[in-house]
């Protein structure tokens, strides 16, 4: 009946993995001092950059995956992250709609709130879910997911987001012909405008359907004959009641073990909604676009001057943003280093090179994948999914949809992969 | 995979998630099927695929035990709980 912490190899040390806690500690106090130079021209860019911490920080230690959250389902038939990815959309969608009624409190007039990710839904969403789900899969990890763990030192998620930026530059090219044709008519169908129930009806149908989808996957897991028995506790040690021993506890708790991705997903959810109080809500896919653009930009081979970004929203006309200090690059490049402080602190962090030579061309294949995918759903799973849900986007409903799609065909994909 | 055998090795050392986690995974699951009722040694260095085997195996009614070392190895032992319930669900 043993099932005993994965680190509880040093549970009485205050400092189990000495040298990685200290690299960690002046890693830490380097990213706060940065939140005072990157805050100073623009104050909002502080609050933005140390929640972006937050958030790379709990995908560390709750081991996040939104790629495994939708490939688990299909790959054992689990639902384990997913949870803790509803657990999160329920949270942020009250708050959401809070924040939203603040700005605009009569839906019914067509204003939508100007931050909030209602995007354009259509044949681009369905089609950027579809592939961006696939691309996810083979690359094992999605655009927050590769980021993270480039913090934590696996290089072949470095190679994914390599990926990711080269997709979203090459997408760029594209780009004029998919909004001429396909985008531009799509329509931001907005749940607290389109419902007469205004934002009572729009939220509640939300959540509604986020418990649809929590019991789907429920019965999903038990016809695949998954059904989770209570894991057993680790055995009692007897407990250290010292002051020391107490702390040495809750820092064993909060920074070596894992978090359990409900957790996971409620601090997610919370920090979310602060970034959305403090500016904007969530988003990756606007910062490594950015630096696809500038990469292209300054070898001269820029692509055209994109249509119609000011009129999506979203993750879209934050690509846009001039300057090296924006506030994609704040809560994007932020996300990196408070997974690399978590690493440290856990004693994790180890440059990892596969054995497979293999998983780097996987890593670019479904990185350009999610690239491609993410610029034509104007975000990934964060910008067009977490973000849009939440803004009572039916966007964010059919993304989702279609990621689950996407990631079945990844799976089987995936199993034909020697 | 014979019957009998007491161990059976899976090194997936080098391998990132979620392949450690599928071979542990399609190893028990082979194992429930033939109602064989070896116990599997699984040595990984993927943090990820460590913290999630555990899971796995208990939903495969097998208990799991993790050992660290302090260079980013684990050393998963999975015993199956009850070679003859398992066979039964």
């Amino acid at each position: 009946m043993a099932f005993r912490s994965a680190t509880s190899t040093a549970p009485s040390a205050l400092f189990p993995w000495p040298t990685q806690s200290v690299v960690g500690v002046v890693v830490l106090v380097a990213a706060l001092v940065f939140s005072r130079v990157i805050g100073a021209s623009t104050a909002v860019l502080a609050p933005l950059w140390l929640l972006g911490m937050v958030t790379g920080f709990t995908l560390q230690r709750s081991r996040f995956c939104f790629a495994s959250a939708f490939r688990d389902l299909f790959l054992f038939g689990q639902s384990r992250i997913l949870n803790g990815i509803l657990v999160g959309l329920a949270i942020t969608t009250l708050g959401f709609g809070l924040l939203m009624y603040d700005e605009v409190p009569f839906p019914q007039f067509g204003a939508l709130p100007s931050e909030a990710h209602i995007l354009p839904v259509g044949l681009s969403t369905v089609f950027g879910g579809v592939l961006f789900g696939v691309g996810m899969v083979l690359a094992g990890g999605c655009s927050s997911g590769s980021l993270y763990r480039v913090g934590e030192g696996y290089v072949a998620s470095g190679v994914a987001v390599i990926g990711m930026i080269v997709g979203l530059a090459v997408l760029a090219y594209q780009w004029n012909w998919w909004w001429d044709t396909i985008i531009q008519h799509e329509p931001k169908v907005w749940l607290a405008e389109a419902l007469p129930g205004g934002y009572g009806a729009a939220v509640a149908l939300t959540l509604v359907g986020i418990f649809i989808v929590f019991l789907a996957a429920l019965w999903w897991e038990t016809r695949n004959g998954f059904a989770m028995p209570a894991i057993n506790k680790p055995e009692a040690e007897p407990p250290d009641l010292t002051l020391r021993g107490r702390l040495s506890t809750l820092w064993q708790r909060v920074f070596v073990d894992g978090w359990s991705p409900i957790v996971g997903g409620a601090v997610l959810g919370i920090t979310a909604l602060l970034m959305y109080l403090a500016a904007q809500p969530w988003g990756v896919t606007g910062e490594l676009s950015r630096w696809g653009q500038n990469a292209t930009d300054s070898l001269s081979i820029g692509a055209p001057v994109l249509k119609g970004l000011d009129a999506i929203g979203g993750c879209a006309a934050r690509s846009g943003e001039g300057g090296i200090f924006t506030a994609t690059f704040a809560i994007t490049v932020s996300l990196v280093v408070g997974a690399l402080v978590a690493a440290l602190f856990a004693g994790e962090f180890k440059l990892r090179f596969p054995r497979q030579r293999r998983r780097y061309g996987q890593a670019l294949v479904g990185g350009i994948a999610m690239g491609y995918s993410s610029g034509l759903a104007i975000g990934c799973t964060i910008g067009a999914f977490f973000s849009a849900v939440p803004s009572l986007a039916l966007s964010g409903w059919v993304f989702g949809g279609s990621l689950a799609g996407g990631a079945w065909l990844g799976v089987k994909i995936l199993r034909r992969i020697p | 995979m014979t019957d009998g055998a007491d161990q059976v090795q899976i090194d997936a050392r080098g391998l990132e998630c979620p392949v450690p986690t599928q071979q542990a995974v399609e190893a028990m699951r082979r194992a429930r099927e033939a109602g064989t009722a070896e116990t599997l040694v699984v040595q990984l260095d993927d943090a990820i695929c460590a913290a999630d085997i555990p899971f796995q195996a208990n939903a495969l009614g097998y208990d799991a035990d993790s050992e660290r070392a302090d260079d980013q190895q684990w050393t998963i032992t999975l015993r199956p709980r009850n070679a003859a319930t398992t066979q039964d669900q």
